[in-house]
């Protein structure tokens, strides 16, 4: 109770702070560039934000957006899929855990690049990001997974055991609101990553009409202001999907309680 | 039938009983008493299924129901809900009825989560007594109720559970005689 009081009291001006904070630094970054006078090494912000809304005005803009951000999405819904389909049937079989271990593992270890490189050479760059997106996402997602399996309440274990709730019961009512929060934190986790592994597997597959393409032409023309306006693009819909998978599972566990 | 034959139990080096035999007849009302750490509930989780032996043989005929010792309700389902989770689809009647013979009237729309503790403890109860089974296990079942609340839960348990094996798990004699249960000292 006493830390969302103190948060509750001190969130105006914490938020205040945080906006004069990033003024202090948006303003330094424009002295910065004005000192520099170089607009390929350094564009001021006023320059990005200009190049930014002219980047959105473009179709070719959302074209690309949509293009990276669909095979992206469908690389994170794969790794939903397929880490929490794994994660249940791991807490079930222990050998499915045992035979999934080395896999895991190898992909919360393996470098990003090794992925991308090794991708480009099995499959068509066309699919790169969705591929390094299920990759990333995958581990993360069967990991959270299946650490809600294990820290469920041991004890309506037992009461679903005794009285032999039945399968769909069981789920519905005890195991998936327990293990969604665990879920959902994995998912937004794995969304941020997802974005930026698989932007960064474009940038060096060079899929045509994608945001990684668009980012590539930037590096090698050294137009520092689109680079900056394309983060922040990049920034943005990373924050959106993230939302949006908070969003769906809050909907979700609402919708547990309820039933 | 329920019975635990030279059954050994131990948790790591404790050993919590060994070689201990317990019978409890089909009808029959038994109470396990003692001082903690004997044992009892242990001899109810055997029983259950929930713990396996270490020697010795654990049989029962037939389906057990069970009161634990805490309550573990789903916090957000009321009361008919967290009966509805175990006894399955019709019999809504049935199952409001023994919820209202059991004092809960006036709360059967909450959920568990605002209800006293005592009231609880009746949900519990209720959960209990609203499967099909041939055996009933009660650990500590009048645990935070007051004298008259357990006397009509008692009556209300009796009447549910007639013609049925009870075992129950109690600290205080006057509960095992509230079930009519034959006292048993571990």
């Amino acid at each position: 109770m006493l830390p969302s009081t103190t948060s509750l009291k001190g969130d105006g001006p914490a938020k205040t702070r945080v906006a004069l904070a990033a003024l202090f630094w948006l303003v330094l970054w424009q002295i910065i560039a004005s000192a520099l006078g170089q607009e390929y090494l350094l564009a001021s912000p006023l320059k990005v934000l200009g190049r930014l809304g002219q980047l959105l005005t473009q179709a070719d803009t959302w074209l690309a957006a949509l293009r990276s951000g669909g095979r992206i999405l469908l690389g994170f819904s794969g790794a939903a899929l397929v880490g929490a389909a794994l994660a249940f049937l791991g807490a079930k079989y222990p050998w499915v855990r045992d035979f999934a271990a080395p896999l895991i593992s190898a992909a919360r270890s393996v470098p990003v690049a090794s992925f991308i490189i090794l991708a480009i050479i099995l499959v068509s760059t066309r699919w790169l990001s969705a591929l390094i997106a299920f990759v990333i996402g995958f581990p993360l997602i069967y990991g959270n997974v299946a650490e809600g399996i294990r820290r469920r309440d041991r004890g309506l274990q037992e009461v679903a055991y005794v009285f032999r709730v039945p399968l769909i019961k069981r789920m519905l009512y005890l195991d998936l609101p327990q293990i969604l929060p665990y879920f959902k934190s994995g998912a937004i986790s794995a969304m941020g990553l997802c974005w930026k592994s698989g932007i960064a597997a474009e940038l060096i597959g060079i899929p045509s009409g994608t945001i990684g393409e668009r980012l590539y032409i930037v590096k090698v023309n050294l137009y520092t202001a689109e680079l900056f306006a394309w983060t922040a693009i990049i920034v943005a819909l990373s924050a959106l999907f993230s939302r949006l998978i908070a969003l769906l599972c809050d909907a979700a566990a609402r919708g547990l309680d309820r039933l | 039938m329920l019975s635990l034959y030279k059954v050994t139990k131990r948790y790591g080096p404790q050993t919590v009983f060994a070689h201990f035999i317990l019978e409890v007849p089909a009808g029959a009302r038994v109470c396990l008493m003692g001082p903690s750490g004997c044992g009892k509930t242990t001899a109810l989780r055997l029983l259950a299924g929930l713990e396996a032996p270490d020697a010795g043989r654990v049989s029962r005929e037939g389906k057990i129901s069970l009161v634990f010792q805490e309550n573990r309700l789903l916090p957000a389902l009321n009361p008919m809900g967290n009966l509805r989770l175990v006894a399955g689809r019709g019999r809504t009647e049935q199952l409001e009825d023994l919820l209202v013979r059991l004092g809960l009237k006036d709360s059967l729309k909450k959920p568990a989560r605002e209800l006293s503790g005592g009231m609880r403890r009746r949900v519990a109860i209720a959960r209990a007594l609203a499967v099909d089974y041939d055996a009933l296990l009660l650990d500590e079942p009048f645990k935070g109720l007051d004298p008259d609340t357990r006397y009509q839960t008692a009556q209300v348990i009796l009447k549910e559970a007639q013609g049925k094996a009870i075992l129950l798990v109690a600290h205080d004699m006057a509960e095992a005689e509230l079930l009519g249960a034959e006292m048993l000292r571990l």
